[in-house]
């Protein structure tokens, strides 16, 4: 417990002298201020082995071991500047992140070398987000795009986390690295839950509730039926319950019809779910190609169609409880 | 959130690769050159390996051993091979091992932990093959596999680089190291050998210190080198080109070796502190000799020697004026001598040497004896006892092969009164054994004749130069040279082997392809020269490279070594070091342009920083602008909003060229100036 406090607190830290150390931004060039370089593991692993030359070269006093040794040192001090120069000729920028549903897929480019530099840098790339061991490998020498896969995290509308990029070019005797804040956000929408749809009718800004216009199969007048146990009493034809027939009023669905999507009060337990159902019922909406709002809590957004309007809503969905326009400049 | 990782390179990627074929042609490489200290079926396997390799990397076939049958092999051969170390000695057991858990590991590799562990043994082997083997070509091997290595690793971590590419960006940081090796290696102090190593047994030498001449059939010649001598005075004749090595004062009726007698007084004085320091006078030819490696500690001088080499260096003179080294000689070693060739051997105690080199065998060889005995009676005094017996070996035609017969009973009865004809450890060995039964003592005495006048003051003298000759201690001017050899083949010590031999055509009969065969022409006798020229400037300055060469360059650059000068030394290393690594990055900085618009914008959020401590923390322009409109004067935060709105046009909209982005930040930057120093005042 209080290794995993200590752990955060650290986290914390260092995340904030990182926001200092490289700010977000857009593209960012690598230099100075945002490399950072120190021997790998295999690059002691060496050290070591040039030791244990030296000492059989000064016992065997073997000039030319000796000479070997200090070649290896050599290479080791030169291997120090020529990963580094390597590494910062990358210039990255990252496009913008399309949004997805939560705990799914989406794919972003990186582009490697945006400032279009004489020369681009070489060998492979390690892609993971800060702290995350899971990476993705990038030859350098083959792409100067890297198509990335993220996988998105629970509903929501989240700062994209640093990105960090490794690499051991040339020797594998440094390890260069960077951690990178692109300024981006990840929108996560709510994953759809198939259900009924439910839309309420147009209605003026005073009035309590408005009245259901609309559910599964009920939208234009078609004809009658026999009644069934269940059955809406919004259907039910009266004139003909007067005459002691119980009748039900079919209706025909029609694009014409429009209305709200509400989402109903609940707690704080059931609130994704029923997201969930309004993120389903809005696909479903746009799919029918029916003019839909939105009203979440106390922000509404007006009814309309097209996928414009669609992605919209979702990501308001997203971003609830806030609203849209505090997430969304 | 997490970046899913793409699927990682597959095995087969890794096994197919060229990374392990790199490295399996290092490591054949390495087997070829080390054919001698290598057990054969270690080098089989070897080459099995490579084959494996080259059919996984050309023909991209699948691995066909599984990882089982790899481990339970190598538990085989490791068994086998600590059954042949009890012969093969700690050093060569080592390399074996190394060089066979290479070759299994290279049989399968699944993961990138492999390579780089195949990568650190190989290297490692590299430097252990200089144990073996120092010369030019050999290093020029060595250095190739180490650029094979290197560029293996590289193809580690840029699998998709062109080969040539890899090729040359290692082949550059090589010579880029050079300088920098070269600096370290002349600077850095030579320390002292920290521990005692193993060493390799069983090296080919032309001496030895047991001669049998009964038991040799044909004196196997090599044309190897044994040592070089570079004369600072002037150079002695052939004839007086003696070198000593080694004295043999036991007999025992066939095999001449070293006087137990002897090695006890020996120790005795070593533990007393007692030197043997006899008073030199006379005139004395000065030289420096780079031994090659003997694996023994025998060393190289005319008599009478005076090392003057410091003691640090471990050169000694024992008492039988024999010079011999501290440590076994396993690499190149450089040392100077004085040689005081007029003087008389006649400053050791007369009565030990006496008692030592009268001794007799038991038995054995009666007609030598009943013939000593006879010319005894004939002479009166030693020297006359020795002009009887050199008028003997003249008189009953006895000559001189390389092919003698042999002599496995009372061989010296048998050279004298049948065979009579043979090389120089039988004449020797003859000579020496009828003086001790005429009361003379005398003892053998190994070493090298003559040698090759390499220029002006090098003489090289190679393994074929090896001779035996007598001492004899006449009255009381102490030991004297005889050489019987000279008696019966006068061209063998005036011309040396070769001019010797010419008629049995046995000089170095075993080597045909030995350059040293082809002198006659003379395009080839050049090309020999220069190669042994080439060579002897290689052991000088780098396999011969001391302590004591160190200082004296030192000194000649820096004048006397005070430890301020020698601070002053390292700083100077290191500062060329740093001015070295300066010039390989130069290149590497010009191809690369920063990002000049950021820069630039980054001046000005620095400047509101210094004068208005409007810190940017962690805010994106836009809204950094935005804190710096709430926070400073109207008139600079509409300067900072047209920074701002220039830099976001430009960085995000790539169709302005960020040349002119740059040009309109910095003049608003300098707009943004202006107005902080208005406020400011």
């Amino acid at each position: 417990m209080l290794m995993t406090n200590i752990r955060q607190a650290w986290r914390a830290r260092i995340t904030k002298w990182l926001d200092q150390r490289i700010p977000p931004a857009a593209k960012h060039q690598l230099d100075l201020r945002s490399i950072f370089i120190f021997p790998s593991r295999f690059g002691w692993f060496y050290s070591l082995l040039g030791i244990s030359l030296f000492v059989l070269g000064t016992n065997y006093q073997n000039n030319l071991m000796l000479l070997l040794c200090f070649i290896m040192l050599a290479i080791v001090l030169i291997n120090l500047h020529a990963s580094y120069w390597n590494f910062a000729r990358l210039s990255l920028t990252l496009n913008a992140i399309p949004p997805g549903y939560a705990n799914s897929q989406v794919t972003t480019t990186l582009h490697l070398n945006a400032a279009e530099n004489s020369e681009s840098a070489s060998g492979e790339l390690r892609i993971s987000t800060f702290g995350n061991e899971e990476h993705q490998v990038i030859d350098t020498n083959l792409f100067q795009t890297c198509e990335l896969k993220l996988q998105l995290p629970q509903r929501g509308i989240h700062k994209l986390p640093r990105l960090t990029i490794e690499s051991f070019f040339p020797l594998g005797l440094y390890r260069c690295w960077t951690h990178l804040d692109f300024a981006t956000q990840l929108i996560a929408f709510p994953a759809p839950q198939p259900c009924e749809l439910k839309l309420y009718a147009l209605q003026e800004e005073n009035e309590e509730e408005g009245a259901l216009v609309a559910q599964p199969g009920t939208e234009d007048f078609e004809g009658l039926r026999r009644y069934v146990v269940g059955d809406s009493l919004n259907r039910v034809a009266w004139k003909h319950v007067a005459k002691q027939q119980w009748l039900s009023k079919n209706f025909e669905s029609n694009a014409s019809v429009s209305g709200y999507l509400k989402l109903p009060m609940v707690d704080a337990v059931n609130l994704e779910t029923e997201l969930s159902k309004l993120a389903h019922q809005i696909n479903l909406c746009s799919q029918q190609n029916i003019s839909f709002g939105l009203e979440l809590g106390g922000q509404k957004l007006h009814p309309a169609t097209g996928e414009a309007h669609r992605v919209k809503c979702l990501t308001a969905l997203a971003a609830y409880p806030d609203k849209l326009s505090t997430v969304i400049p | 959130m997490i970046i899913t990782s793409s699927k990682s390179t597959s095995d087969n990627a890794l096994e197919q690769g060229v990374t392990p074929f790199l490295m399996a042609l290092a490591h054949i490489t390495l087997v070829f050159t080390m054919l001698t200290p290598l057990l054969s079926w270690i080098t089989i396997l070897a080459v099995c390996v490579a084959t494996v390799r080259c059919s996984l990397y050309y023909r991209k076939q699948q691995p066909q051993i599984t990882l089982r049958t790899i481990n339970l092999l190598a538990i085989l051969a490791a068994i086998t091979l600590g059954w042949f170390s009890l012969t093969l000695g700690l050093l060569l057991t080592m390399v074996n091992l190394l060089v066979m858990a290479c070759a299994f590991k290279l049989l399968r590799i699944t993961r990138r932990k492999d390579l780089t562990q195949l990568f650190a043994s190989l290297l490692f082997l590299t430097g252990c093959g200089f144990i073996f083997e120092q010369g030019l070509l050999y290093t020029t091997i060595y250095v190739f596999i180490t650029l094979l290595l290197l560029c293996s690793l590289i193809t580690i971590h840029a699998p998709h680089m062109s080969k040539r590419h890899s090729l040359s960006y290692t082949g550059v940081q090589l010579i880029q190291a050079l300088p920098i090796a070269i600096l370290l290696f002349l600077v850095l102090p030579k320390l002292p050998p920290l521990w005692q190593m193993p060493i390799a047994q069983g090296a080919k030498t032309g001496l030895s210190d047991k001669v049998t001449p009964g038991d040799i059939a044909e004196l196997s010649q090599s044309s190897e080198l044994a040592f070089r001598a570079i004369f600072a005075s002037e150079m002695p004749r052939n004839n007086q080109r003696y070198w000593r090595a080694m004295t043999l004062e036991q007999f025992d009726g066939k095999t001449w070796s070293r006087s137990l007698t002897r090695r006890q007084i020996t120790r005795q004085y070593r533990q007393l502190g007692r030197d043997f320091t006899p008073s030199y006078e006379g005139k004395f030819w000065d030289y420096q000799v780079i031994a090659e490696p003997s694996h023994q500690t025998w060393l190289f001088a005319l008599d009478v020697a005076s090392p003057t080499t410091s003691s640090e260096i471990g050169v000694n003179l024992g008492y039988e004026y024999q010079v011999y080294a501290s440590g076994p000689i396993v690499t190149p070693m450089s040392y100077t001598v004085e040689s005081y060739y007029h003087m008389p051997l006649d400053q050791t105690l007369q009565t030990v040497d006496s008692r030592i080199n009268l001794q007799l065998p038991p038995s054995g060889n009666p007609k030598t004896n009943q013939w000593v005995r006879d010319l005894q009676a004939k002479t009166g005094s030693p020297s006359a006892f020795i002009e009887a017996v050199q008028n003997y070996f003249i008189s009953e035609d006895f000559s001189y092969t390389l092919r003698p017969q042999p002599m496995p009973n009372n061989p010296v009865d048998e050279f004298l009164f049948s065979q009579q004809a043979g090389f120089c450890v039988h004449y020797a060995s003859a000579l020496a054994y009828a003086l001790r039964l005429a009361d003379i003592p005398a003892r053998l005495v190994t070493g090298y004749q003559g040698g090759e006048l390499q220029s002006d003051t090098v003489i090289s003298l190679y393994q074929y130069d090896a001779h035996a000759w007598v001492e004899a201690w006449i009255d009381d001017r102490g030991w004297m040279r005889i050489d019987p050899t000279a008696w019966v083949s006068p061209d063998r010590i005036n011309f040396g082997l070769e001019q010797a031999m010419r008629e049995e055509g046995s000089f170095l009969a075993d080597s045909p392809l030995s350059l040293a065969r082809l002198k006659n022409i003379a395009a080839f006798n050049q090309l020999r020269l220069w190669f042994a020229n080439l060579d002897y400037q290689w052991s000088k300055w780098v396999l011969g490279f001391n302590n004591q060469q160190q200082k004296d360059i030192l000194r000649q650059i820096f004048g006397e070594l005070t430890v301020a000068k020698l601070s002053i030394i390292g700083l100077t290393l290191g500062a060329l070091i740093a001015l070295l690594l300066g010039l390989y990055i130069l290149p590497m900085m010009r191809n690369r342009s920063l990002n000049p618009l950021a820069s630039e914008y980054r001046k000005s959020v620095d400047l509101l920083k210094n004068r208005l401590n409007i810190p940017r923390a962690t805010l994106g322009p836009q809204d950094f602008m935005l804190r710096v409109r709430d926070s400073a004067d109207v008139s600079i935060a509409n300067v900072f909003e047209k920074i701002t709105q220039a830099y976001i046009e430009t960085e995000y909209q790539p169709a302005t060229t960020p040349i002119d982005g740059v040009k309109r930040l910095q003049q608003l930057r300098r707009e943004l100036g202006r107005e902080l120093k208005k406020t400011g005042d």
